[in-house]
Formats: C-alpha cells, sequence, structure tokens
C-alpha cells in the first residue's frame, strides 16, 4: 500500500555479472523466479543469479491463460499441484503484491459417458486427497454458469462436469514480477537480456555457464527454460524425452462480467474465461506439429471460434482483440520432468506442456530445497527424468486434452 | 474355406432394399439443387493406375501414386476386368455418398480446393475428407463418406439457403 | 446542423432514418452512420473513458479509437463512428455510471490520482484475504466496456468463402486503386479489399472492389481473411499488396483527450462524407502539409481558425488544452490561450505497418522522419503508398508536452494511460517496452496500440535514453482490428457419423449418444436391463457399423499381420477368425478386435468403433516402413454390421437365408467366417460370442442396412443398444479398450498374459513386453464382484491405508450373474483370486472380492452352442 504513494523500485538495474555463482539459474520465467526466491527465502542462499535471454517473463509465463487448478488425475500429480494451489492462495500476501487470484471454480465439461468416466476418476482420485472436486449434473452447472448453452441444441450437448471449486485465474505478469521482486529483494541478482549459449563441464559436473555477456562459474545449475528446455539440455549435453509444440491463445475486447467460472471443453478442444479486466481468454490445444516459431494460425482462431460459441451463442458478435502463441514443452505422460539429472549438479524443471504456470510455486519450493540439500522432496521423487528408463510413468494423459 | 469379396457390392442386392444415405437429408429437395449421385458405382484401386484403362462412360480419378478411384454404372463388372488384369480393386460404392451442385460461389462457400484444379481430393469440403469433381460448365459433384453425408448435405443446403437469402437481399437494395 | 451538400458527401439527404439514442429518438440520412447522425443531432459526448470515466468524443471517425463505442441493438462495443446508420437502431452509450453527460465515476479522475496510479491494484486489496473477493467483484464490475446480453444467442448466419486471386490489393486509397489497376492491365483475376464504404459503388475496370470489407491478417500460407459483413472470405493470393495507408498520430498534451480533440482524419470525415462542421472556431496544430491544409478546408465550410501550429517549427511549442465540462473550450500554445471548440492536432502520420509485420516483415525505424516503416517484406507480399513510408513524417508526439502542468496528458486513451504513468512505470524498474506495456497496459486496449504505440515508444526512448530503435516496436498480434467470433466460427457444422441404419434408431425411439465420432444408441427404452435380458433368453441385435473395417489382401498380408500383432494370424485357416490387439512400440495397449482370415491373401480386420482411421493409419505407416506386398483398404463406411445374439440367433438366421444348413452348428462353428446371404443380401457372417450367447455378426453393404435390420426384427430380434451391451460385454469379462485401459496399460498387467506370442521373431512392442516381464508389475486388471449391492462409480478409488491404490473402470449390476460386478487395476499383490478389498463409493469403504475369468458362464458353453 505504501508503495502506491512512495513508488520504490522493484528490482535493481542489472548490474554486471559477477565472476562465480552459487547457483545459476536459466530462465528468468515463474519457475526460475520462484525458485532463486525460496533458495534465498527458506535456505539462505542467496548468491543467485537468474540467465534469461529476453525480459522476465518474456516466455510461456507472460504468455499463458493461467489456469490454476489441482484436479489432476494421478494420485502424484494431484497431490503435487495440491500444495502448489495451496501455496498460490497465499502468495499475494507472502509477496505483498495483489496476484488477482481469482478462485471462481473450474468446470471440465463431459459431452459424453467416456468424458463423465474420466471426470468420475479425477473426482475420486481428488476427493480422497483432499482436493475439493465433484461430478455435477446439468442443473447444477446451469446455477453455476446459467449463461451456458445447457441444451440439446449444441452439437455435443453437455452431459456433465468435473467441478473444482478452488479452480481459478492470476494475473500472470504480476506472479513473474512478484516473485522477481521478492528475490531481489533477498539479494538475488536478475539478468535480462543474457543468454545461455553453452555450459562447461567437467565429467559430470558443470563448471561454468557461457553466456551473451560471458562466462560464469557455477556450483550448481538450474534450468528452468520449459519451451527451450530439450535446447538448453543440449549445450549441457543432456538429452530430454520432450518436444517443443506452439499454443495459441486470444482475447476478447473486455465486457462487463458475464462469466466467473472457467469453462473447459475437453471434447470441443476449447476453454473460456473472463479475466478481472473484462475480457474473455480463450484457448485450445497444443498445435499437434512441433516448432520453435512463434506464428499464429488462423485455423486455430477458426476453430476456437467456432466451439467457444458451441458453449456461448452469445459471444458470435464479441470480438476478438488479439492471439499470440506460446512455446510448450512436451512430455511423453504429460507429467512434468522435475529435479536431478545424471549430470550431478544441474538440475531441470522441464516437461511442462500446457500446465506449468499453476506449479510455478511448488516447483520453485522444492527446487529450492534439492538445491539446498541435495535430496529430492518425496513431492516431486515420481517426476523424476529416471522414470523414462525405468518405465514407470505418471500418465496424465487421460486428463490431458485441453488440461491447462 | 474361403470367402469372396462378394460382400462389399450393394449390386448383388436387389435394388428395392438400398437406401440412399441422403435420402432423408434431400427428401422433398429439388434435384437441380441438389442431386442424390449416391446409388453410382465406385471402385477404389490400389497399384499402379496406368495400367486401369476406364471403360465407356467411367471415370477414373487418380488420388495418390498407389491409389485411384472409379467412378463407373456397373462395379461388378469394372472390379472383375480390374482384378482379371491384376489391379486390386474394390467395391466401395456403398461408403460414399455422392451428390451433385450447381454454381462456384456456392462451391467456395464449401470448399478450399481450387476449383479450377478439379478433380482433387482431401479434408477441404466442410473440413471433411472429400472427393471433388467439376462438369462442364457450374456443375459440380461431390462424394464424402456415406456415414457423414447426411450432415454434410444438410449444411450444402443451408449455404445455399444463406446465398438465396442474400441474393434477396441484394435485389431489395437494388434501389439504394 | 449540415453543411451544404458537399461535392463527396455520402449522405442521401432525401432519406430520414430514424433510430434511437438514450431513449431518446434521433434521426440522420441514408449513407450516415450511427456516429454522424448523433455527431449532427448536437451529441458531442460519446463515451466515457475506461479508468477515469472522463467524458470522451468522436476523434478519429474510422473505427479505430475507443471513443464512440456503444451498444448497439444490444451488441455493445460498436464503434458507432462507422457502423450505418439503420431504422429502429436502439443505440445506448456503455459503461457509464449515471448518464454520458453526468458520470459519477469520474470523481476518480478529480481525485483519484493519487490512490489509482499505474498499477495500484497490485499494491491493494491484498489483505485480510478474505475481503479480497469482495474488492475484486467491485473492480469486475468497475473494468469491462459493454455489457452482454446474456439471452442474445446468436442468430447470424455466418458464412465463409474460399476466394482465389492473383492479386490482391489491401486498402483503397490512391496507391491501392492504383495497384490495382496496374495488375488489371496485365491479366484477370484482381481483388481490391477496403475498409472505408468509400469505394462502395466505384467501379475500377477490371478490379472486383470488395467494400466495406476489412483484411484481418496475412496467415499461413498467404492465407488473408477479410470480413465482408457477416461472411469471411478465404483469400489466397499470388500476390498481396498491402495499401493500408498510414494512421494519424494523436499529440500528447494535457487535456488532449477533451471532447473536441480531433484527428485531422476524423475532421475530413465529417467534413467531406457527412456534411458535418465539426466546431466553429478551430485550432490546428499539425505536423505535415496535409494536415496543416485543414486550416483551410475547415475555413472553407466556414468555421474561424483563428490559430495555426506547425509543429515542426522549433523550439518545440508547449500546448494545454482547457475544457469545460470536459469539452474543450480554448488552448493555450506556449502560453497564450486561444478560444475554440474544436482543436485539430496531430503529431503525423505512422504507415499502418501491422499486416506486415504479421506477415513476417521486420520493422524499423526511421530516424529522420520519426517513424516505424516496414521492411525485408516476405516473398509475395509488397507495399505500396504511405504504409511504406511514403509521405509519412511524425514530429515527437511527446514534445508537446514538455514542461506542462495542468491536465492529464494521455498517451493512451483506451486504456486511460498517461505520460505520468509511463515515467512512474520507468522509475519503478519497468524499463523495457515490452514490461511497460504489461505493467501499465498501454497499447492493450480496443485500438490495439494503433493510436499510442509510437508515443510509449518515443516516450521510451526519451526516458530510458536508449533511442528507440533500440526500444523497438511490441510484437504484431493479429487481428489488424477486432473481429467477430462468429465472423470467424462461419457455420456451426459439427458432423457426426451416422450408420446407415441410424434412422431405424431413431425412429424405434432409442436415446442416441456420442460414441468417439459416432451417434449411437445408449438403449431403446427406459430400462436397458431389458435388453440385457432378450439377449441372454432370446433374441438381440445391435447395430454395430461403427466397428473398423480394414481388408488386408497381398501376398504378403499375412507377414504383415503376424508383425503387426502379438499374437498369431500366419497360422489362422481361410475361413477361421482369432481375436487380436495391437500394441504400440512402447507396449502399450493400442486397439482391439477381431481379425478373420477370408483367403490365403486376404484378412478382414475389425476395429474399436473410434479405431477405424488411426489403425488404418498405424498399418499404413508400418507397412510404408516394411514394403510388404499388402493393401489395406479401409471399408468401414462401405459396410454396415449387425450383431445378431442369443439362443435363438441360430433359428432366427436360418429363415433369412435359402438353406438353414448352412448355418446349423456343425456348418457353422464358433470363429467360423463364412458368406452368407442373407434376407437376399450377401454378407460376411462372423460367429463370434462377445456378449456371451450365441451370436452372429454379419457385415454387408451399408445401402442394405435398414432393409436387413428390418428383416431381423421381424424376426423377433430385439434392438439393444450400447448399456445393455456394456452389461453383456462385462459379465463376460471383456475388457473395452479406452475404457479398462489407458495410455499406459500393456497385455500383461492387463491380464492378457496368453496373448503375445514370444518366441515370434519380431512384433511392433515386443521389446517393451520383455522389458514388461522383467520388471516388477506395478499394478494389474482384474475382474470384482462388490459383497454388498452399491454400484460404484466407473472411476471409483480402491483405498489401501486411505490412500488410492487403484481404480474401477468398468461396473454394472448383472441380473444374470445377480449383484455387482466390474473389473479394476489393483497392486498386484491384492490381485489374487478371492482377495478382499475396498473401494470407495459414496464416502464411505465397500467391500469386494476379486474374481478372475468370465463372470457368466465362465465354460463359454452358451456361445459355442
Ligand atoms: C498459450 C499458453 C497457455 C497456457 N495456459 C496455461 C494455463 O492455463 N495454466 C497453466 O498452469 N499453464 C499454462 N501454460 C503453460 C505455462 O505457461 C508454462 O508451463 C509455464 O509458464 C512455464 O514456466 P517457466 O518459468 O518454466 O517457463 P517460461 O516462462 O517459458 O520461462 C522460460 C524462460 O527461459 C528463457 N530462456 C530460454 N532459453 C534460454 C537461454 N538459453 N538462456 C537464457 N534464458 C533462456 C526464456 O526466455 C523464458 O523466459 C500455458 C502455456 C501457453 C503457451
Ligand atoms: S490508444 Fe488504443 S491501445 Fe492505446
Amino acid at each position: 500500500m505504501r508503495e502506491i504513494f512512495f513508488p520504490k523500485r522493484m528490482w535493481r538495474p542489472r548490474g554486471d555479472l559477477k565472476r562465480r555463482y552459487d547457483v545459476v539459474i536459466v530462465g528468468g520465467g515463474s519457475h526460475g523466479l520462484a525458485t532463486a526466491y525460496y533458495l534465498a527465502k527458506h535456505h539462505g542462499v542467496k548468491d543467485v543469479c537468474i540467465l534469461e535471454r529476453s525480459y522476465i517473463g518474456s516466455g510461456a509465463s507472460g504468455r499463458n491463460t493461467t489456469i490454476i487448478r489441482a484436479n489432476y488425475r494421478t494420485p502424484e500429480g494431484a497431490a503435487f499441484y495440491r500444495e502448489s494451489v495451496r501455496l498460490y492462495e497465499r502468495l499475494s500476501s507472502e509477496l505483498d503484491f495483489n496476484l488477482m487470484f481469482s478462485q471462481h471454480g473450474h468446470l471440465t465439461l463431459a459431452h459424453s459417458d467416456r468424458g463423465l468416466v474420466v471426470a468420475q476418476e479425477r473426482a475420486e482420485v481428488n476427493k480422497l486427497l483432499g482436493i475439493r472436486s465433484e461430478v455435477i449434473g446439468p442443473d447444477r452447472i446451469r446455477e453455476l454458469c446459467p449463461e451456458l448453452d445447457l441444451s440439446d441444441k449444441p452439437a455435443y450437448p453437455i452431459l456433465g462436469a468435473l467441478y473444482h471449486p478452488p479452480g481459478g485465474i492470476i494475473r500472470h505478469d504480476a506472479v513473474v514480477w512478484a516473485y522477481a521482486r521478492g528475490a531481489d529483494r533477498l539479494g538475488v541478482e536478475i539478468h535480462p537480456y543474457t543468454e545461455v549459449t553453452g555450459f562447461e563441464r567437467s565429467g559430470d559436473r558443470i563448471v561454468a555457464v557461457e553466456t551473451t555477456r560471458g562466462r560464469v562459474e557455477c556450483g550448481q545449475v538450474v534450468s528452468a527454460t520449459a519451451g527451450w528446455s530439450s535446447l538448453v539440455g543440449k549445450l549441457a549435453g543432456l538429452r530430454l524425452p520432450i518436444t517443443t509444440h506452439i499454443l495459441q491463445a486470444f482475447v476478447t475486447e473486455p465486457l462487463k462480467p458475464f462469466l466467473d467460472v472457467i469453462i473447459v471443453s475437453s471434447q470441443l478442444h476449447v476453454y473460456v474465461s473472463q479475466t478481472d479486466r473484462g475480457e474473455f481468454l480463450i484457448g485450445a490445444e497444443i498445435e499437434p506439429y512441433t516448432t520453435y516459431k512463434s506464428t499464429g494460425t488462423l485455423s486455430f482462431l477458426e476453430y476456437s471460434a467456432r466451439h467457444a460459441l458451441e458453449l456461448f451463442p452469445q459471444l458470435e458478435k464479441t470480438k476478438v482483440l488479439r492471439t499470440w502463441t506460446g512455446l510448450c514443452d512436451l512430455s511423453p505422460d504429460y507429467s512434468p520432468i522435475l529435479g536431478k539429472t545424471e549430470i550431478e549438479n544441474f538440475h531441470v524443471s522441464a516437461g511442462w506442456g500446457t500446465y506449468g504456470f499453476k506449479a510455478a510455486p511448488i516447483v520453485g519450493v522444492t527446487l529450492a530445497e534439492l538445491v539446498a540439500t541435495q535430496k529430492t522432496p518425496a513431492l516431486i521423487a515420481p517426476f523424476a527424468l529416471e522414470r523414462f528408463y525405468t518405465d514407470t510413468l505418471v500418465s496424465e494423459l487421460a486428463a490431458a486434452a485441453v488440461s491447462h | 474355406m474361403s470367402v469372396t469379396l462378394d460382400f462389399l457390392s450393394p449390386s448383388r442386392c436387389d435394388p428395392d432394399v438400398l437406401v440412399s444415405p441422403l435420402a432423408r437429408a434431400l427428401a422433398g429437395i429439388d434435384p437441380a439443387l441438389v442431386e442424390d449421385l449416391s446409388a453410382q458405382g465406385k471402385v477404389e484401386i490400389r497399384g499402379d493406375a496406368d495400367r486401369v484403362e476406364p471403360a465407356e462412360g467411367e471415370e477414373l480419378i487418380r488420388l495418390t501414386p498407389r491409389r485411384a478411384f472409379l467412378l463407373t454404372s456397373d462395379p461388378l463388372a469394372a472390379v472383375e476386368r480390374l482384378r482379371a488384369a491384376g489391379v486390386r480393386a474394390y467395391d466401395v460404392t456403398g461408403g460414399y455418398a455422392g451428390f451433385a451442385v450447381r454454381g462456384e460461389r456456392l462451391m467456395r462457400r464449401l470448399t478450399d480446393l481450387d476449383l479450377e484444379r478439379l478433380p482433387a481430393a482431401g479434408p477441404l469440403f466442410l473440413r471433411v475428407p472429400a472427393i471433388v469433381l467439376r462438369d462442364d460448365g457450374d456443375r459440380f459433384r461431390i462424394y464424402v463418406a456415406q456415414e457423414l453425408g447426411h450432415d454434410v448435405v444438410l449444411a450444402v443446403l443451408d449455404a445455399l439457403d444463406g446465398l438465396q437469402a442474400l441474393e434477396t437481399a441484394a435485389s431489395s437494395e437494388g434501389g439504394a | 446542423m449540415r453543411l451544404p451538400p458537399q461535392p463527396r458527401e455520402r449522405i442521401d439527404r432525401s432519406q430520414r432514418i430514424l433510430f434511437t439514442f438514450d431513449g431518446k429518438v434521433v434521426g440522420g440520412y441514408a449513407g450516415d452512420t450511427i456516429g454522424s447522425a448523433l455527431f449532427a443531432h448536437g451529441q458531442r459526448i460519446f463515451s466515457r473513458s475506461f479508468k477515469y470515466h472522463r467524458p470522451r468524443g468522436l476523434l478519429c471517425c474510422s473505427g479505430h479509437c475507443p471513443n464512440c463505442l456503444m451498444t448497439v441493438d444490444g451488441v455493445p462495443n460498436v464503434r458507432v463512428c462507422v457502423e450505418p446508420i439503420r431504422d429502429g437502431a436502439v443505440v445506448e452509450p456503455q459503461n457509464v455510471w449515471g448518464s454520458l453527460e453526468r458520470d459519477v465515476l469520474s470523481i476518480t479522475d478529480k481525485i483519484g490520482g493519487p490512490f489509482t496510479p499505474v498499477g495500484f491494484y497490485y499494491r491493494t486489496m491484498i489483505r485480510p484475504r478474505r475481503l479480497w473477493p469482495v474488492y475484486e467483484k467491485v473492480l469486475r464490475n468497475l473494468a469491462g466496456l459493454g455489457r452482454l446480453r446474456k439471452d442474445g444467442a446468436g442468430h447470424t448466419r455466418y458464412d465463409v468463402e474460399h476466394r482465389r486471386a492473383r492479386v490482391l490489393v489491401v486498402g483503397g486509397g490512391e496507391a491501392g486503386r492504383a495497384a490495382a489497376l496496374a495488375a488489371a492491365a496485365l491479366g484477370p483475376d484482381v481483388v481490391l479489399v477496403d475498409e472505408t464504404a468509400d469505394l462502395v459503388g466505384h467501379e475500377l475496370e477490371g478490379v472486383e472492389v470488395l467494400a466495406p470489407a476489412r483484411a484481418l491478417g496475412i496467415w499461413e500460407g498467404g492465407l488473408v481473411p477479410v470480413v465482408a459483413g457477416s461472411v469471411l472470405h478465404r483469400f489466397r493470393a499470388e500476390r498481396i499488396v498491402v495499401a493500408a495507408g498510414a494512421l494519424d498520430q494523436p499529440l500528447v498534451f494535457p487535456g488532449n483527450d477533451l471532447v473536441g480533440v480531433m484527428l485531422p482524419g476524423g475532421v475530413r470525415r465529417l467534413v467531406r462524407d457527412f456534411a458535418i462542421a465539426p466546431g466553429s472556431r478551430a485550432v490546428v496544430i499539425a505536423a505535415g502539409e496535409e494536415d496543416l491544409e485543414i486550416a483551410g478546408e475547415l475555413r472553407e465550410v466556414g468555421v474561424a481558425v483563428p490559430e495555426v501550429v506547425d509543429l515542426t517549427s522549433t523550439p518545440a511549442r508547449r500546448i494545454e488544452a482547457h475544457g469545460r465540462k470536459g469539452r474543450v473550450a480554448a488552448v493555450s500554445v506556449d502560453g497564450r490561450k486561444v478560444d475554440c471548440d474544436l482543436v485539430v492536432a496531430s503529431a503525423g502520420r505512422q504507415p499502418a505497418y501491422s499486416l506486415l509485420a504479421q506477415a513476417g516483415a521486420r520493422v524499423e525505424y526511421d530516424e529522420s522522419r520519426g517513424i516505424f516503416v516496414p521492411t525485408n517484406l516476405p516473398a509475395g507480399v509488397e507495399a505500396v503508398g504511405s504504409v511504406t513510408g511514403e509521405d509519412c513524417v511524425t514530429v515527437d508526439p511527446v514534445r508537446t508536452t514538455k514542461g506542462a502542468g495542468g491536465d492529464k496528458c494521455f498517451v493512451c486513451v483506451c486504456e486511460d494511460v498517461t505520460t505520468k504513468d509511463i515515467a512512474r512505470a520507468i522509475d519503478e524498474g519497468f524499463d523495457s517496452i515490452e514490461l511497460a506495456k504489461r505493467y501499465t497496459t498501454v497499447t492493450m486496449g480496443p485500438c490495439q496500440g494503433k493510436l499510442c504505440q509510437l508515443a510509449s515508444i518515443r516516450l521510451y526512448a526519451q526516458a530510458t535514453g536508449v533511442g528507440e530503435a533500440a526500444v523497438g516496436t511490441t510484437t504484431a498480434r493479429p487481428p489488424w482490428a477486432p473481429v467477430e467470433l462468429g465472423v470467424l466460427a462461419g457455420r456451426h457444422f459439427e458432423p457426426a457419423r451416422r450408420t446407415s441404419v441410424h434412422f431405424r434408431h431413431e425412429e424405434a425411439g432409442a436415446r442416441m449418444m456420442w460414441a468417439g465420432p459416432w451417434k449411437r444408441p445408449y438403449a431403446y427404452g427406459e430400462r436397458p436391463e431389458d435388453e440385457v435380458r432378450a439377449v441372454h433368453d432370446s433374441l438381440g441385435v445391435i447395430d454395430v457399423s461403427t466397428l473398423g473395417k480394414i481388408l488386408v489382401e497381398g501376398p504378403e498380408a499375412a507377414d504383415l499381420l503376424e508383425r503387426l500383432y502379438p499374437n498369431r494370424f500366419g497360422d489362422l485357416r481361410p475361413g477361421r477368425i482369432r481375436y487380436g490387439v495391437l500394441t504400440s512400440d512402447a507396449g502399450r495397449i493400442m486397439d482391439d478386435g477381431t481379425v478373420a482370415r477370408l483367403a490365403d491373401d486376404l484378412y478382414y480386420v475389425t476395429t474399436t468403433s473410434t479405431g477405424a482411421d488411426s489403425v488404418t493409419a498405424w498399418f499404413e505407416w508400418w507397412n510404408a516402413v516394411w514394403g510388404y506386398d499388402a493393401e489395406i483398404v479401409n471399408v468401414t463406411g462401405a459396410l454396415a454390421a449387425l450383431n445378431l445374439a442369443g439362443p435363438r440367433a441360430r433359428e432366427a438366421l436360418g429363415r433369412l437365408v435359402d438353406d438353414p444348413d448352412v448355418v446349423s452348428a456343425e456348418s457353422f462353428r464358433y470363429l467360423d467366417a463364412k458368406a452368407l446371404v442373407v434376407a437376399g443380401v450377401p454378407c460376411l457372417a462372423l460367429r463370434i460370442g462377445f456378449v456371451g450367447e450365441l451370436g452372429y455378426e454379419l457385415h454387408f453393404p451399408s445401402p442394405a442396412g435398414e432393409h436387413v435390420w428390418d428383416r431381423l426384427v421381424a424376426e423377433g430380434a430385439r434392438p439393444f443398444g450400447l448399456e445393455p451391451q456394456r452389461v453383456l460385454r462385462l459379465e463376460k469379462g471383456h475388457i473395452i479398450v479406452g475404457q479398462d485401459t489407458d495410455s499406459e496399460s500393456n497385455l500383461l498387467s492387463a491380464g492378457m498374459q496368453w496373448l503375445p506370442k514370444m518366441d515370434k521373431d519380431d512384433f511392433v512392442g515386443k521389446l517393451a513386453l520383455e522389458h514388461f516381464a522383467e520388471r516388477p508389475e506395478r499394478e494389474r486388471l482384474v475382474g470384482f464382484r462388490m459383497e454388498e449391492d452399491v454400484l460404484p462409480v466407473e472411476g471409483a478409488q480402491i483405498v489401501v491405508e486411505g490412500r488410492p491404490a487403484g481404480r474401477v473402470t468398468s461396473a454394472r449390476r448383472s441380473e444374470a450373474v445377480g449383484g455387482v460386478i466390474g473389473l479394476a487395476w489393483l497392486p498386484p499383490d491384492r490381485a489374487e483370486e478371492g482377495t478382499r478389498f475396498e473401494v470407495r463409493v459414496d464416502r464411505r469403504l465397500v467391500g469386494a472380492r476379486v474374481a478372475h475369468g468370465p463372470f457368466y458362464d465362465p465354460a463359454g458353453e452358451r456361445m459355442r452352442a
């Protein structure tokens, strides 16, 4: 509040790189910044720098559709995201920055028997883990979202939904800035416009990081580079089972409140929410092809518009204002790859596909713990890279379609 | 005990027992607007299409170097002839709904295919896979999977309706 | 209120048109826009601004700026300055709290300043957390412009038109018209689109003119969508010529948003097109020659112009506008006050490069002219006229703010962002244009930065001292102008696949449901259990035409299948059938079905209802790798398939074939495939028993679907739907791929250890299965019976020590078995026959026991009968 009247810098201007840092974090997105923040805050590890090739939040963190929820399918996934949602709920006050976490509930629609079964399975897993989640019928849906077309007119009539009351949306940039500010104030150095171009290895260890602004030595390295993970991994000599795809989204012109809950339809591959600014935020499925080229497609717009109108025909005259794309790092089982790798001091946060923003706080907490203690926290053990060698995958696939 | 592919051919049934997949959608519609061609014989050909000589009245449409589609009034004879010539041929008459419409404007509302470069095939007719042919002038024939035929033809009728609505609107605006 | 007839006016003074505005009747002429008619009627305040609720009036008159957004016939956010007038339209102001003239929220403008600086919402309403929802509700209600009608369900007919052109010219100004004519001289198929109504009725020799029509962007493969009314024209052109012109750039000075401060283009439109004098006393402040000429044009129509300021003169001038009740009343130039009711202010014109940037062009800063120009155009795209920078020049739009006190200086009118906000953002550390955009929301309003991008960049360049070129522009994000969702969506069309028997099901009152891409009957009545009983006791028929059906033919067909499937098909004799499961390279279950060998070199493969396309593609993909001499032909749609099942099946079928002996138990054995003529229709008959009773699956030409169906029903077969089929299958313990299995399930854990023939040389997934066999099992799929008569939902959790340890994938109540049965994934150590476990049902734990093997007729005597 004070800062309203007495503006204070959010973070120090970028300084020179030091010769060495205990921890070098590659990637100035939500995950990198959160990890830095918790390293300093929980473990007193402050000799940390964040290297970001562009401005902070320029990656998926500043482009995502900010759905935050915990209603995952696998017990491992649900328990993990549950902790993240809990952290998010307290994050505005922890970071003293209003992140505008708007928890109006999240509805995953079922348009087929199959869809209902998937919803039931998730609800059952969630309930056991203390996550509020239930399958509801059309009457209850109507109460929560009277605007939705629940008639049998749409091509895919709505049969029910998985209702997750704590689900919500947040201001993504605010999360990035608040973590950046928090980390900066604890002494972490943030270096935007500093791209990592290589790693110097000595056996199974990284000894230094090469950047466009020179070389820095490091104790440990964390790569939190999402869509660029496999490229950065490769620079370090690490192969990750990740493919990068683009995901597109768009917003409409702002309108007065119309829709409180988040509506997701896997069958129609579309999801719709309305932000606090009044814009409808609409997104779809990732593009099936792999690419780093971030140009959007008209077919995406047409497809999403068509499907959004199946749900909300009243929006037909609502105007699309802008569209954008972001990169998504997809793992084979739609679960993240988190923690240690075969390079002793190189840790990753990757494989976030279309759903990693909601995980930022818990990734920060657990990765910070891992870096500080060298022990993998139990919560993230199932997500180790090793699972692809032991074939113990954590499949979120059944829930994957439009799984933001 | 071997089984032949006779069970593919509607021509082996009494024609009276056959129903077009478009029968309900086109009931009461003037064939000059949309004409049902579903009953026409269709043969899928695999292998070297160059070895296929279309007979009188038959049309050969190449889909890929190894795949072609033969429109014929007598699919039984065509399959027999082709097989005798060592070409693998399948009577897929029942697999496709077919219909004819008129007008480039209408077609432009239905397909992204280049109307100057027909015949062509692809998932580009109302976004469903189709084989599209152009006859002399502005008559077009379209073949789609029979199971989608009903909905596709309803959409074609809707597009026709839209164009007529447009034309009426245009003529009333004429004075302004 | 109109001027005498103007040479190029668009209005037809003989035709009055009436509409209502805020409840009152307003008149205009045909050819007017709602905005021009309102202005002529004397309306000056058109909207209230986004944040401060300041009064705003017409500014650009070209449909770009946010100032004239109103609700028209219930549709919010309509730019009335370009919305054609129509009889009976209902026009209402929006986002006003009170009235346009008196908006209570304009208090934020007066006193809110210090409390609501840029990003204030990030710093406030944080504690206590439980109050946030209350604050949020208020915020949400304050934000947003128009209000949607909740019931306004879509009635517009939208359509798409796929167009081709040799040359597509975007923009119908002088340069665009010349380019179009030049192209037309060289050949046909030239189309010119223009977003204004200026060219309506215009003839251009050899050119198709589409107007008013707006190109939204240049997308993949040179695709240019053009909106004309409710039709989206998707153009593919050999050459795209962008002649989008230039955009007037507002000047930033205190009070620059007052009603009566207008851009030169807007003023020209009012005079030229609508014969309206935009004011009586005007001050013109502009840079280029063309814009300065507006002074003469205004004088010509009787507007006094006491002061003309040429901004290119040095030193920089200090400008400040003074308002009365939100409307401009005077302007001071370097401290000298001039009374006026119109200020034509412009910093010059900036190329409208968005389309080009989005198509992949680079955008560079031209220091000498103060503009951003597009360069490096992609192949096939050209630019002509002002969009290239021709005749464009801007003066620094923010230098007029220097040393100014007084009113707010708006950089971004859409979002109410002032120079102060930007300065503050920079001080706070948001020191790159991308960060600033996100923090201050500058350029993120309805005009998409058309009016504020340049000014904000220049402000940044000055404040951070890095130069405009280094600040750079923000990424161009299509579309060029806001576009209705309906236009993008086009026709409402979600086709369903229907079997050739579909309408018989509807006629019989079946409840149809989606099953993958198909519509199928759930059941024919309220009591699916009756349909189950009919099958067990007598005779039923189900439409299984949705099964994928694939022919595999060729001398190496057997080799192909041997290698695709884990089990053996080379040794299958012609006329016999075997069950097969397809696995992925990773050993996961993909699909299942029956494979019948029809002849030495001919197989007939069925897949699940959703699997036809993917299995065909899978077969083709592998065969392209291996190169066997075998054809793979998907005949799913060509054939109908009906399953006739029940103790009376043989007898009924016997009556429909010429010689009942061909279906006798001896000549047509279990798992035989046979050619039959049923009711005059040639069929492939497969004797399989997946619903647990004596059964025949008849495959025959789909056009005969209704006929065969009718005959079977006439023989007493009761139609049964998917739900009874689920029960029947479950009674036999059959799994359903995708229901009982997921992306991780493999044959070993799914209880089909017997199926893969590990001694085969190779098959898809063999390596993975070998690995599975070596590693400890994680879970296993088994049958179970509930101890009580309660039905767990599918997806119900099996609980061990309070934690999820497994899940129910199928569960049904079975009369025939007497109780609730199902399939579930369990930890391997609990998967032994008879082991008790607990399932969570409605908040309590209910006991169940593992039961291997079919629940019904375990020896399979009935289906083999
Ligand atoms: C359109 C879209 C919608 C989405 N919707 C949701 C949603 O609703 N809910 C949800 O939970 N998730 C969603 N996601 C996914 C989510 O945004 C991401 O998983 C998450 O933001 C990843 O955060 P991050 O910090 O790991 O990565 P990022 O924010 O991408 O940060 C990675 C950073 O690394 C930097 N970098 C890369 N290479 C280098 C290098 N060599 N040197 C230095 N820096 C480098 C990049 O510039 C980037 O800033 C969505 C994603 C997209 C694209
Ligand atoms: S003026 Fe429209 S976005 Fe800034």
